[in-house]
């Protein structure tokens, strides 16, 4: 057991590589990141920022042509690195995940109670009838109706929102003090988005465990998440409180990403905010800026480098020309740290 | 993302960022052929057995017609680097044009295995239901005859010659094809781009040939490679048994049957050259139809 | 912006009544009960407005869609094409009255053929319908490029080269290649990141003020049907619940799946979960829908008369209906009940 006040997971400076035939693909670079106890941090960007392969990595499930470098704490246990054994471990016990598709995370041919109490067998060498009766109180959390009977099922004679709870219920059964959540309502209806995001908080409230919510969906974290992680091409950009990072944002892009967001209010048939250009190459690295060639503010010293971290409490951002909070325009330069 | 998607994500799937296909159009699958050296070795080998066959006689000159009695069986030596036959050919002359009849027929046979099997389940395939119960039921039945026997009742009716031969095995060889050409055609009709080419009123032979054909052709090929290897071993077989070409015609089958009557002779030239030919070539198809499937990429990733 | 046309021509697209049920279960199943997937649907889409269908997995809406663009045929009902019923035309009639309603897809990555150039699948459309020199039809493909945003130069390469939202201006250059009066776009830009949704939807609506075109839009994403819609369908289970002008629907639901539905949409305001999704239980299988009221074995508010006779489509004033036995709103005044 760590010491109280520890955070549960501390990233620090981490870059995966990925090793493709004749190139080699910088996933994440220089990602830092903490999160504490009981808290859910959203990691938000689109597609190709890097969200994915970073949960992977924080998972232990990178494969194998990838390179890791940067520290990963659980705790106070170093686990980037790890072997495949000893990760394994952690994987069950210290670190739940849910991906996004219940459909193929679940076996088709085992039951789920068999499924669901699986990791406590495995981990903690419960008997069967101990899985058995965890798993049904698990099950029962998660909010399945009459989780006894359920328990014989197989997954596919139930809907996508059960499964996913399912899914989540066997990610929790041996009480990780992290759940790593990839896109987990993305695949399902709003309705039932809705009732698995409840279920998110719920499950927070009872059994205390941090969150780490990796999504595209601005909507998510925004309802969801105590902090907000942006990441663009790899890199972070911005981080903070939700109500800091959706009111005033910094970083150009967090901005630009906001005013692009369709929400009901958007009035009809307006013209909707776009941000240019496309998510740089990842395969070629740059000195400075990943956001430079669609950045309405960049200059010559943002392509020559990568900004410092600069910000206030806990509020974060890479910019060096980062968006006033009341209309977006180009504040004084804020003296990095 | 689960873990099949990773390998999505990693390989460029995703737009903007992650470029694996650094070849631009249709021929990243010629470069990963080009890079795996055993494929490439049974491209040669193929190249090399079919300028052998094709373009020997053209510098090394024998008689592939008369027979010459008093030169029977004669060992390897001088002006003949393999011997002659039981009849008095040149070993290595009947070598090549042994090998052209033999090519020749594969390739042959190969072709119309694969031009009738494709457009049968392609056809299937694609219009589903009845029309595809009914077609693949002829398949599966045609499938429970077994092929040779019927190619040896065939070629002891009619007199064999090039041609015929051509289209008998080919015509026993087509339910192969059909039956994966259909099943991908199952998977490719409800893909979008096709059910976009019905909403746009492209008529249906034109959409089967540009739509479901060209997207199975990572298959289809891979297949018809392996095709030419079995034709090769099934004209073998039947000339085993006698029944081939009429000489003076032969294949390298022909040669090794005539052979092997000698073979407590002694007389090794006339065994081993044709039989190791046939399993080099056998294998040399093999080898690219591997190859080709690695390519395209159709064990672990589909289109 | 009603969907009633003030001229005396009909409008444009009708469905009359339409009921698509598949035939359940295989040869040997013995509860072969029929697949619901829409049941007795009625609308009209006047020339230059867009209609939005909106629902969740297994509503019918893509069946709807399918429908509408002749990739089905409902078992009752008629589609109707400016007055005249799609299904009484000769073969010949048909194939024409296609290039006037043309579809676009959801998915950028499985809807062009990946072994065919940009230029060929723009220019396919044009080539079943005939009629246009090869010449002619470059031109014409230039254009649409242009006009869609894509780069003459990336004409000649494959789709493997291009973003999803490239894709997706390849995918709408296409569907206008015959100059169709209605697109149906079957959740055109479910698949696209945030920023690039925006390009999309501007372009669509560009286009669709520049060539007079009709959409039908279908999706399960309210914010992008709220946004380009003139008027809303809500189905679920193959029924249409509600419908209306979006201001109407939105702020006035009277049934109560609309309002689930848009009480469940995550806003990006940030600490604001939503309220408790007042909805429980998981979709009724189609095959076997509830009796009565569809909806009525999620529904907060049933009670016993759901269950035994089906609601009718109720009128709430300026074109908005519903069918509920017990709605949000007063009937024919769209005044919010107590």
């Amino acid at each position: 057991m760590s010491a109280p006040g520890t955070p549960v997971l501390q990233v620090s400076d981490l870059d995966v590589d990925i090793k493709l035939r004749r190139s080699v693909v910088h996933a994440v670079q220089g990602v830092t990141l903490e999160v504490a106890e009981g808290e859910t941090v959203g990691i938000v960007g689109e597609s190709g920022c890097g969200k994915s392969t970073l949960g992977l990595a924080l998972a232990g499930l990178l494969p194998s042509n990838t390179a890791v470098r940067g520290s990963i704490r659980l705790g106070d246990r170093e686990v980037a690195g790890l072997r495949e054994r000893d990760l394994r471990r952690v994987r069950g016990t210290e670190v739940g995940i849910v991906f996004q598709d219940p459909m193929t995370s679940l076996n088709p041919t085992q039951r789920i109670g068999v499924q669901v109490g699986e990791a406590l067998r495995v981990q903690r060498g419960a008997s069967k009838a101990e899985a058995q009766a965890a798993a049904a109180d698990m099950l029962n959390l998660v909010g399945l109706p009459r989780p006894n009977e359920q328990m014989d099922r197989f997954p596919h004679e139930l809907s996508g929102g059960m499964r996913q709870r399912v899914v989540i219920a066997a990610a929790l059964i041996c009480r990780p003090r992290l759940l790593i959540a990839d896109e987990p309502t993305t695949a399902l209806d709003v309705t039932t988005q809705a009732q698995i995001l409840e279920l998110f908080g719920h499950l927070r409230e009872t059994l205390g465990m941090a969150t780490l919510l990796i999504t595209h969906d601005m909507g998510v974290v925004a309802g969801h998440a105590d902090r907000v992680f942006v990441m663009y091409a790899g890199r972070e950009a911005e981080i903070g409180r939700t109500a800091e990072i959706f009111d005033t944002p910094r970083h150009r892009y967090t901005a630009a990403l906001l005013d692009s967001v369709l929400r009901l209010e958007t009035p009809r048939r307006s013209e909707l905010a776009t941000i240019p250009g496309r998510p740089p190459d990842l395969t070629v690295s740059t000195a400075g800026c990943p956001f430079v060639p669609r950045c309405p503010a960049a200059s010559g010293q943002c392509s020559a480098e990568l900004p410092a971290v600069s910000g206030e409490g806990r509020h974060h951002w890479r910019c060096y020309h980062p968006a006033d909070q009341a209309e977006g325009t180009l504040s004084a330069a804020e003296a990095p740290r | 993302m689960s873990i099949e998607n990773v390998t999505t994500v990693l390989s460029g799937d995703e737009p903007g960022g992650i470029a694996e296909a650094e070849a631009s159009g249709g021929w990243l699958w010629l470069r990963s052929f080009t890079a795996n050296r055993l494929a490439v070795a049974g491209l040669v080998v193929v190249v090399v057995l079919t300028l052998f066959s094709f373009l020997g006689p053209l510098f090394y000159h024998t008689d592939q017609i008369h027979t010459r009695i008093g030169m029977e069986t004669l060992a390897p030596g001088p002006g003949r680097p393999l011997g002659t036959d039981d009849v008095g050919y040149d070993q290595l002359g009947r070598l090549m044009v042994a090998g052209q009849t033999t090519l020749e027929v594969a390739f042959g046979a190969a072709a119309v295995a694969v031009l009738v099997g494709v457009a049968w389940g392609a056809v299937a395939g694609y219009l589903g239901g009845f029309v595809d119960a009914l077609m693949m039921r002829i398949v599966d039945a045609l499938l429970a005859i077994p092929a040779l026997l019927l190619l040896l009742y065939l070629a002891t009716v009619f007199r064999p010659n090039v041609l015929m031969l051509i289209v008998v095995v080919g015509l026993t060889a087509w339910l192969v094809p059909a039956r994966l050409v259909r099943a991908e055609a199952l998977t490719l009709r409800s893909r979008e781009y096709v059910l976009a080419a019905k909403t746009m009123g492209v008529r249906t032979p034109t959409l089967i040939v540009r739509h479901i054909v060209t997207n199975s052709i990572g298959t289809i090929v891979v297949n018809a490679t392996f095709q030419v290897a079995d034709a090769i071993l099934v004209v073998a077989a039947l000339s085993f048994l006698g029944l081939g070409i009429a000489p003076p015609a032969t294949n390298w089958g022909a040669m090794l049957s005539n052979g092997l009557n000698y073979s407590y002779s002694g007389y090794w030239w006339l065994v081993y050259p044709p039989g190791i030919a046939i399993v080099i070539t056998v294998v040399a198809f093999n080898l690219i139809g591997d190859g080709l499937r690695d390519a395209f990429g159709l064990d672990t990733r589909r289109q | 912006m009603m969907s009633r046309p003030t001229s005396s021509d009909a409008p444009l697209l009708s469905l009359v009544n339409v009921t698509k049920h598949y035939r359940g279960g295989g040869v040997l199943s013995r509860s072969a009960a029929p697949v619901q997937a829409v049941s007795g649907v009625s609308l009209e889409i006047a020339a230059g407005t867009t209609l939005g269908i909106v629902g969740e997995s297994g509503c019918g809406k893509s069946t709807l869609g399918r429908m509408v663009v002749g990739l089905e045929k409902p078992t009752h009902g008629e589609v109707r094409l400016r007055g005249t019923a799609l299904a009484a035309l000769s073969r010949a009639e048909r194939r024409a009255a296609r290039y006037d309603v043309q579809m676009m897809f959801q998915d950028p990555y499985a809807a062009l053929n990946p072994r065919m150039t940009l230029a060929r699948i723009i220019e396919e459309p044009l080539r079943a319908k005939g009629g246009m020199s090869r010449q002619q039809r470059t031109t014409l493909v230039r254009q649409l490029a242009g006009e869609t945003g894509l780069a003459i130069s990336q004409l000649d390469r494959y789709p493997r080269e291009l973003s999803g939202g490239q894709r997706q201006r390849v995918g709408l250059a296409r569907a206008l290649a015959t100059s169709p009066a209605l697109i149906v776009a079957d959740e055109p830009v479910s698949a696209l990141d945030v920023s690039v949704r925006s390009q999309i939807l501007n372009l669509m609506t560009a286009l669709q003020a520049e060539h007079r075109l009709s959409y039908l839009m279908v999706s399960h994403d309210l914010t992008v049907i709220h946004y380009l819609a003139d008027y809303i369908a809500v189905m679920y289970l193959g029924t249409i619940v509600e419908s209306g002008p979006p201001g109407q629907i939105f702020r006035a639901p009277a049934h109560h799946y609309t309002r689930a539905l848009i009480d469940a949409v995550p806003e990006p305001v940030p600490g604001r979960p939503g309220p408790a999704s007042a909805i429980r239980g998981e979709l009724p299988s189609a095959s076997a829908p509830p009796s009565g009221c569809r909806f009525r074995t999620r529904c907060p508010a049933a009670t016993a008369l759901c269950a035994e006779q089906e609601p009718a489509l109720r009128d709430f004033g300026a074109g908005h209906r519903a069918a509920c036995h017990f709605p949000l709103a007063e009937p024919q005044t769209g005044q919010v009940a107590s």
